[in-house]
C-alpha cells in the first residue's frame, strides 16, 4: 500500500543535502544573481579567516521594474520637448544643454537604482548573519547577529508578484542587540528560511 | 535716470548664471556618487568594483562635459 503521508522528520534525513555537508563545495560566482549559494569571490569588510560565506542574498531583480520603467520614460523627455516645440522657443544652445543635463540627470537616477539594488546584500556565514545596507548617498549600516542568538525564523510573501515570482520577506528574531533582521523581498523565502533553521540546528 | 531693468539687461544672462549655478552643484553630488561607490566597494567585494567605479567616473566626466558645454554655449 503506496504511503498517504510521510513525516517531513524522514523526508529531511533522506534527501535534503546539509549545509555541513555542502561546506566543501566549490563556489559558483554569479555576478547579477539574487540567491547565491556558497559564493566565491565574494567578500566584506568584517569576515574574519575562518568564516566562510554559505548564501548571499539581494532583493528579487523585480524590484528593478521601476527604477527602469521610470528610466525609460525619461529617455523620451527630450524627444517630447522637441515635439510640443518647447526647445524652439529658447535662443540657439539652450536646447543642447537642458537636454543634456536630462541625460545626465537620467543616468544618475539609473546608477542609483542599480547600486541601491546591488550593493544592499544579506549573508549567512558560518558564524552569523548580516545585513548590510546603504542609504542617503554615503550612509552605511551593518547589522550582525551571531547564528547562537536567532531565536525564530519565519518568513512570507505578498500578492500575485510575490507568490508568481516566489519572492518574499524571511523575518528573524534574534536575542542580539538588533532583536529583528528582515530579508525583504528575497527569492525563495522559504528555502532561505528552512536553510536558516538547518543551519542553527547545526551550529 | 536710466532704468537698468528696462535698457541692456539680457534676461538670458541671469538664466544662463543660474544654470550654471544649478550644474556646478550637481559636480558636487557626481563626486558624492564617486565616494558612495567607493564607500559601496570597500565594505563589499561583489565582483563588480571595477565596473562600479568606472560608472560613477564616466558620469563625472559627464557631469563636467555638461558643465563645460553650458559654460561655452550658452
Amino acid at each position: 500500500m503506496p504511503d498517504v503521508f510521510v513525516s517531513p522528520d524522514r523526508q529531511t534525513h533522506k534527501g535534503t543535502p546539509s549545509p555541513q555537508k555542502n561546506l566543501t563545495e566549490e563556489g559558483t560566482k554569479k555576478l547579477f544573481s539574487s540567491f547565491n549559494l556558497y559564493p566565491s569571490g565574494i567578500d566584506f569588510e568584517t569576515r574574519e579567516d575562518k568564516e566562510k560565506i554559505i548564501l548571499m542574498l539581494r532583493q528579487h531583480p523585480v524590484v528593478n521594474v521601476k527604477w527602469i520603467f521610470t528610466t525609460l520614460l525619461l529617455l523620451t523627455g527630450p524627444t517630447f520637448l522637441s515635439i510640443f516645440g518647447i526647445f524652439s522657443l529658447l535662443p540657439e544652445g539652450f536646447s543642447l544643454v537642458i537636454t543634456l543635463a536630462w541625460y545626465l540627470v537620467t543616468s544618475a537616477y539609473a546608477i542609483e537604482g542599480f547600486l541601491n539594488w546591488y550593493f544592499n546584500v544579506y549573508f549567512v556565514t558560518t558564524e552569523e548573519i548580516i545585513d548590510v545596507d546603504f542609504f542617503n548617498l554615503l550612509g552605511k549600516r551593518v547589522s550582525v547577529a551571531d547564528l547562537d542568538k536567532i531565536q525564530d525564523v519565519s518568513y512570507s510573501t505578498h500578492g500575485v508578484l510575490g507568490t508568481v515570482l516566489n519572492f518574499g520577506d524571511v523575518q528573524i528574531q534574534t536575542a542580539a542587540e538588533i532583536t529583528e533582521f528582515r530579508f525583504e523581498s528575497v527569492p525563495s523565502p522559504e528555502r532561505v528560511a528552512k536553510f536558516l533553521d538547518d543551519l542553527i540546528d547545526k551550529y | 535716470m536710466e532704468n537698468i531693468l528696462t535698457t541692456g539687461f539680457d534676461i538670458w544672462i541671469l538664466i544662463k548664471a543660474l544654470a550654471l549655478i544649478i550644474l556646478g552643484m550637481y559636480l558636487v553630488f557626481a563626486f558624492v556618487i564617486t565616494r558612495q561607490v567607493k564607500l559601496m566597494t570597500s565594505t563589499l567585494r561583489l565582483g563588480f568594483d571595477g565596473p562600479a567605479k568606472i560608472l560613477s567616473y564616466l558620469h563625472l566626466v559627464f557631469a563636467v562635459l555638461v558643465f563645460l558645454a553650458a559654460l561655452v554655449i550658452l
